[in-house]
């Protein structure tokens, strides 16, 4: 079994590699036009006439990051001017019309993204022109950016931490339910959760559960015996929200489902179970035996470490049966 | 000692204002009065809900000449959920920020067995180059008091009732270089559990991380990109440890403006220094994408896994098809996940498994007024080894409208029945679940808006919560907001009578803008 474990992954390797050679020579037979343009010193002198006119413009940008000059002079170390996002400068000098000079927000979706990129060119980007939903959405930068007279963080349109929840109205009553994370609480963030500016992991090979794991480090395992469904392979799904609604969830401790009936989703109950530990109209549920559920380092069945083996429960020792136990002499 | 490092850096920072170019924050002045009744387990959100007088600064921010930013929130200072965070970012050069918060989680029907947490933390991240990031941070989370067993414990029946006094101690840091869409990211994270009760639970945590992307050079419609981890536990009872390494690599390529492919091959393995039992766990995926931009995509995919460990291999395929239509005022999604996992080698429980789930949504834009949105999901499984399977449909209507003179409504209302089946019992459950917020158009300087949901399940599980909010925000003069906000939240599950609980919270406020 694990012996060969070296053979399956060449197995698969080996196809990888031949589809991303295929892919190399397709791509190197189109012509693919070179996006990159600088916007150094030179850019920035340009920019120097449109102030004259427009210095209020200028002065909105003023503690942003596209500030290009402190004012004092063009010292401004991002090396963009105006110029550098708004095209037909060289018509609008000799005719100053509104007509002849470009906004970055008249422009399409495809137009701004690619304006931008000019410049921004990081995980934030790539992810938005490939597995971001946002984009496959319509959406495009100025769809939550706006960078004149706006100094907040990232330049967002909003100040509030929870800007997201301005088109995710959905979302922000799921944070109303029984159970859910502290949002509305402040004491999370919508980007507690989603970095939309340091995917690391662009494709999602490590699937979603790698977010959960920041802050709930003792359900990451490793484990000796690991809940197939904690396992962060899914390309779709899986992790840890095969069980729970991480933003919020009518159920306990932001479970899918109430109680086992989580567990039966999965799960069969079997025959020697059906005492009244376990009849469904009973309290018990299958986590109050099964209580390792995210992983076990003694138990195959991520039983509860106190009750013993298996073909030898010490129930006594569990909590449940112990007449001595603190609070019910 | 945590919480006054914070106050003393608080007052540290006090002569900025003297430098501050200008700012902005809000006030705010209060009373919050509670009234509850029942099993106060019961209704998380009611969990933090304290009586008393609320001192609350929120949204404070001082721009300095020199482009540094201060930020302040200080939420019910005077009160046990007390929440605060300060921020000093400069754009593109630095930011820390501090953070402390006060909560409890209870576990019993009196209220008297429960927890009390404190939060106490902080981040950091410096550019010493505009392609290089460094950052860091720490997280203290203390637990103290006393738990009883969760999941619907009865408080008519006595149970144990277990003393908890714990710590969490998460510490990272890392680097990123970035640059023209190239990027290494390396981290490390750190976790410390200590049971101050029970110094043999105590555990210790550590992943390493490291990931990286690439363009490829003249290839610039195809980017690489691979990663590291390490995971390692360890207990203070044993020197065991247990480790896992995971490895993956992937690949986007641009075939075409209109076509692309991705690729991933995840590669892991989890074992013990106790018995060297290892279980390795290896996925392939690869996707081809046809897309016009903004009017349409369709994705065809296909996964191959293998989960190997000592007695067992089980394999599992997955087809995924996903696609969009969008349409100047309609737009339809939808993706099909089809996986089958067969049992290899040895056995398991669960034998074979067939899962499969199906998504759509249909969406209206309605011009100058909103969406509404309907949409309807399966998810079914299927163990013919032990003739068990599960069913489960959610219907959801939701939309979000802006109505005549700025009345904004947003509703949803979502069905669900899920079905169980073995060869022995049957078990059957449905969801309802209704949302909705209205904020009505300012009167008079008088602003009102509430919100509502409704929660009820039926059929083997019978449960109804519902939890409504109304906000009344009066305007006084230029500066000065008097906020009138009540939340009622309450809970019932109809099958076990304790169960059962109601929370009323009023919350009477004067809020002043402030800005210097």
């Amino acid at each position: 079994m694990n012996s060969d474990i070296r053979r399956k992954w060449l197995g698969g390797i080996v196809p990888l590699v031949a589809l991303g050679l295929t892919a190399l020579v397709t791509i190197a037979a189109v012509p693919h036009p070179d996006t990159r343009d600088l916007w150094g010193p030179a850019g920035l002198e340009k920019s120097r006439v449109c102030i004259e006119c427009h210095e209020e413009e200028a002065q909105s940008l003023k503690n942003s990051a596209h500030t290009f000059s402190n004012f004092d002079g063009f010292t401004g170390d991002r090396g963009i001017g105006c110029i550098g996002c708004h095209e037909g400068w060289e018509t609008h000098l000799d005719d100053p019309s509104a007509d002849n000079i470009a906004s970055a927000t008249e422009y399409s979706m495809a137009d701004q993204a690619s304006l931008c990129s000019r410049c921004h060119v990081n995980q934030h980007q790539i992810a938005m022109n490939s597995t971001d939903p946002h984009a496959s959405a319509g959406l495009s930068c100025t769809s939550c950016h706006t960078v004149h007279a706006n100094t907040t963080v990232k330049l967002l349109k909003d100040n509030n931490q929870n800007f997201c929840g301005t088109c995710h109205k959905g979302v922000m009553a799921q944070f109303r339910r029984r159970s859910s994370h502290p949002v509305e609480a402040g004491m999370q963030t919508c980007t507690s959760c989603h970095s939309m500016a340091a995917n690391t992991d662009p494709l999602l090979a490590q699937g979603h559960g790698e977010v959960c794991q920041s802050c709930h480090a003792d359900k990451t395992g490793p484990f000796m015996y690991e809940h197939p469904s904690t396992l962060a392979h899914g390309t779709e799904g899986g992790s840890c929200m095969e069980c729970h609604e991480p933003h919020g969830s009518p159920n306990d401790r932001l479970l899918t489902s109430p109680g086992k009936t989580l567990c039966l989703q999965c799960h069969s109950v079997p025959t020697k179970h059906r005492t009244e530990h376990s009849g469904l109209g009973m309290k018990m549920q299958c986590v109050d035996c099964h209580s390792e559920i995210h992983g076990s380092q003694t138990s195959q069945n991520m039983l509860d470490p106190q009750l013993g083996t298996k073909l030898f429960p010490d129930c006594f020792q569990s909590g449940c049966h112990n007449l001595n136990a603190p609070g019910q002499e | 000692m945590k919480r006054k490092l914070l106050l003393y850096i608080a007052i540290l920072l006090l002569p900025v204002f003297a430098i501050a170019d200008g700012g902005s924050g809000t006030v705010r002045i209060g009373y919050i009065f509670t009234d509850d009744e029942g099993n106060a387990s019961a209704m998380y959100r009611a969990y933090n809900e304290y009586e008393g007088g609320a001192l609350s600064f929120e949204n404070f921010r001082l721009d300095l000449n020199n482009g540094v930013r201060l930020t302040a929130t200080a939420r019910n200072l005077t009160l046990n959920n007390r929440n605060v965070s300060i921020g000093l970012n400069q754009t593109k050069r630095f930011g820390v920020t501090l953070n402390n918060s006060a909560y409890r989680r209870i576990y019993s029907f009196e209220g008297n067995n429960a927890t009390r947490r404190r939060s106490t933390g902080g981040t950091f991240y410096v550019i010493p180059h505009a392609w290089v990031r460094l950052y860091g941070g720490g997280q203290w989370v203390t637990r103290k008091g006393s738990t009883v067993p969760l999941f619907d414990v009865a408080p008519f029946e006595q149970h144990p009732v277990k003393a908890v006094d714990g710590k969490n101690n998460f510490y990272h840091g890392g680097f990123r270089v970035a640059h023209r869409g190239a990027s290494l990211n390396a981290e490390v994270r750190t976790h410390a559990y200590i049971n101050d009760l029970k110094p043999a639970l105590d555990q210790d945590r550590v992943t390493y991380r490291l990931d990286a992307q690439l363009p490829i050079p003249s290839y610039e419609q195809v980017i690489v990109t691979g990663g590291f981890r390490r995971y390692t536990s360890k207990f203070a009872d044993t020197t065991l440890e247990f480790s896992a390494n995971t490895g993956w690599f992937g690949a986007t390529a641009a075939l075409s403006p209109k076509l692309s492919v991705r690729g991933t091959v995840v590669l892991d393995r989890a074992k013990s220094d106790f018995d060297l039992i290892s279980t390795d766990n290896v996925t392939y995926a690869g996707y081809l994408t046809y897309a016009e931009p903004r009017r349409s995509s369709f994705t065809v995919g296909y996964q191959v896994g293998s989960n190997d460990d000592f007695d067992n291999e089980i394999r599992s395929n997955t087809f995924y098809f996903s696609g969009w239509y969008a349409a100047s005022q309609i737009e339809l999604r939808g993706d099909v996940g089809l996986r089958a996992e067969e049992v290899r080698e040895g056995s398991r429980f669960i034998g074979d498994e067939d899962r499969n789930r199906y998504r759509g949504k249909l969406t209206w834009k309605i011009p100058d007024r909103g969406k509404l949105q309907l949409s309807l999901e399966n998810r079914t499984r299927e163990n013919l080894e032990i003739q068990s399977s599960t069913d489960f449909t959610r219907v959801g209507l939701d939309g979000n409208l802006e109505l005549w003179d700025d009345w904004n409504v947003t509703g949803s209302y979502s069905h669900a029945k899920g079905t169980y089946e073995n060869s022995e019992q049957s078990f059957e459950f449905t969801d309802n679940v209704v949302s909705g917020d209205l904020t009505l158009p300012e009167y008079k300087r008088l602003t009102l808006s509430g919100g509502l949901v409704y929660y009820r399940s039926g059929k083997d599980i019978e449960v109804e919560s519902v939890s409504m909010r109304m906000l009344a925000d009066y305007q006084i003069g230029d500066l000065y907001h008097l906020e009138l906000k009540y939340d009622g939240h309450n809970y019932d599950d109809l099958k076990l009578r304790d169960m059962y609980y109601t929370a009323n919270t009023v919350e009477l406020t004067i809020a002043r803008e402030v800005s210097f």
